[in-house]
């Protein structure tokens, strides 16, 4: 392995005036847990590694202006732990606790989970969902917002160019009538990549029983997870009942035949999803449904 | 790129240390500081045999580059017990059978004690899902469960 050069910048500015130099050999460390293996097999060859694992401002958790506001290099012990995600974004919560282990989720970061581009992240399906936005800041601190799905150019690659940083990602506050969910399907249930992961957020009129607003997003049946007009137009403006249950897993079913028609894996996905399907109406609607 | 300079405290005791940028924790914690109590299994996160506690919290010291730990205090198996006097956690794992190769006990021994300086009286559920990360080959988990859960009885979290 070849010698790098190492910053372990303490604050935003430092991690800033680090990235003036940076080139396409620069490489962003946070938790470790992709970078570590990525170094060791020489799929990065690195010379010049910064360690943003100690930037206090890239640490936090905060409600502002309309927004749920996490630092990307939160890790996902802290956000599924955290009062103010479960609260605001439960399915983003519920998501960060099925990552990994216990000692992965106290050492990779969710910053981390959508730079390294992993069709499998499971914070991306939640994300997806709750239409976060990520802002990425320039070594000149110029800063940009882009929707999070946007961050990912492929398998393992993404759209930041060396001398940028995600510093953040924005989560627009949703109403106290939605309801949020994420589910995962794994090999077995821990430490498993996500062989099909979904996250659902809906707009519930209690009174009246109707479904008003619906957001999919389906992950590791594509490059990147991504949303569902199809499946979210099965559930807005109607009733949740076993019957709806069955209609919206029969078009996540299509929809994932259709994003994945040629790959050996589509004839288990397209059937396994609806398992999943099924978990996820269950968790959002089980009052309805015993109705 | 020479060597890098970093303060680190293993097992209560403080290090000045130049390493090379290179290494892990593991390897510095096996390799440098000859702890070699701390096992690499599969060196990709996968098996936990490699856990340490990095400021209190279990991580995989395969996938911690060794810099990383500057001004953080690490505990190892080394600093948890003693031949002589073995911490009560250790204890549990003998009297329960919940030891057999041994490979993975370092790792799964310091994931209990960080559960239950967590979570002193942890539901089966929650032991199994804060043990995950640490596979056993030989016993079946069901003897490092009763383990944990004993320990838990005993209040072994108040200990240290």
């Amino acid at each position: 392995m070849k010698k790098f050069t190492v910053y372990s910048p303490k604050n935003l500015d430092d991690a800033l005036r680090c990235l003036k130099t940076a080139t396409g050999q620069t490489k962003l460390l946070a938790g470790g847990t992709d970078f570590v293996i990525q170094l060791r097999e020489g799929s990065i060859t690195p010379d010049t590694v910064i360690d943003i694992s100690g930037v206090q401002e890239l640490k936090c958790i905060k409600e502002e202006d309309g927004f749920l506001k996490i630092g990307a290099a939160c890790t996902f012990t802290q956000i599924s732990e955290s009062n103010l995600v479960q609260q605001k974004a439960f399915c983003l919560a519920q998501a960060a606790s099925e990552v990994g282990s216990e000692q992965v989720r106290n050492a990779g970061t969710i910053g981390g989970n959508i730079a390294n581009a992993s069709p499998a992240a499971d914070s991306l399906p939640a994300l997806v969902a709750l239409n976060a936005e990520v802002t990425i800041v320039d070594a000149n601190g110029k800063s940009r917002s882009i929707p999070v799905e946007k961050v990912s150019a492929g398998v393992g690659k993404n759209n930041l160019v060396a001398n940028e940083i995600i510093t953040e990602i924005n989560i627009p506050l949703l109403g106290e009538d939605w309801r949020t969910a994420f589910c995962k399907l794994g090999r077995r249930k821990a430490l498993a990549i996500a062989r099909i992961n979904m996250a659902l957020v809906v707009r519930f009129d209690e009174s009246a029983g109707l479904i008003k607003d619906a957001r999919i997003a389906l992950g590791a049946v594509g490059t990147v997870a991504f949303r569902t007009q199809k499946a979210e137009g099965i559930l807005v403006g109607n009733k949740p009942s076993r019957e709806l249950m069955e209609k919206f897993a029969e078009t996540v079913s299509t929809v994932v035949e259709e994003s994945i028609p040629t790959r050996s894996s589509m004839p288990y996905k397209r059937t396994a999803v609806k398992g999943l399907a099924f978990d996820i109406f269950e968790k959002l609607f089980s009052d309805s449904l015993k109705k | 790129m020479g060597k890098i300079a970093i303060k680190v405290t293993v097992n209560g005791k403080k290090y000045d240390l130049e390493i090379d940028p290179r290494l892990r924790l593991i390897d510095l914690l096996r390799d440098e500081l000859r702890l070699t109590g701390t096992k690499e299994g599969c060196g990709e996160g996968e098996c936990g045999a490699c856990t340490v506690l990095l400021n209190g919290a279990p991580v995989n010291s395969c996938l911690v580059m060794a810099f990383q730990a500057d001004g953080k205090k690490v505990l190892t198996i080394e600093g948890l017990g003693s031949e002589e006097k073995m911490h009560p956690i250790q204890e549990e794992f003998l009297k329960q059978g919940a030891v057999q190769c041994g490979y993975c006990t370092p790792g799964m021994v310091l994931s209990a004690y960080s559960l239950l300086k967590k979570n002193p009286q942890p539901a089966r559920e929650e032991i199994k899902k804060y043990l995950a990360g640490n596979l056993c080959r030989c016993t079946g988990y069901d003897k490092i469960i009763k383990a944990v859960e004993s320990a838990s009885q005993k209040g072994v979290s108040r200990d240290d």
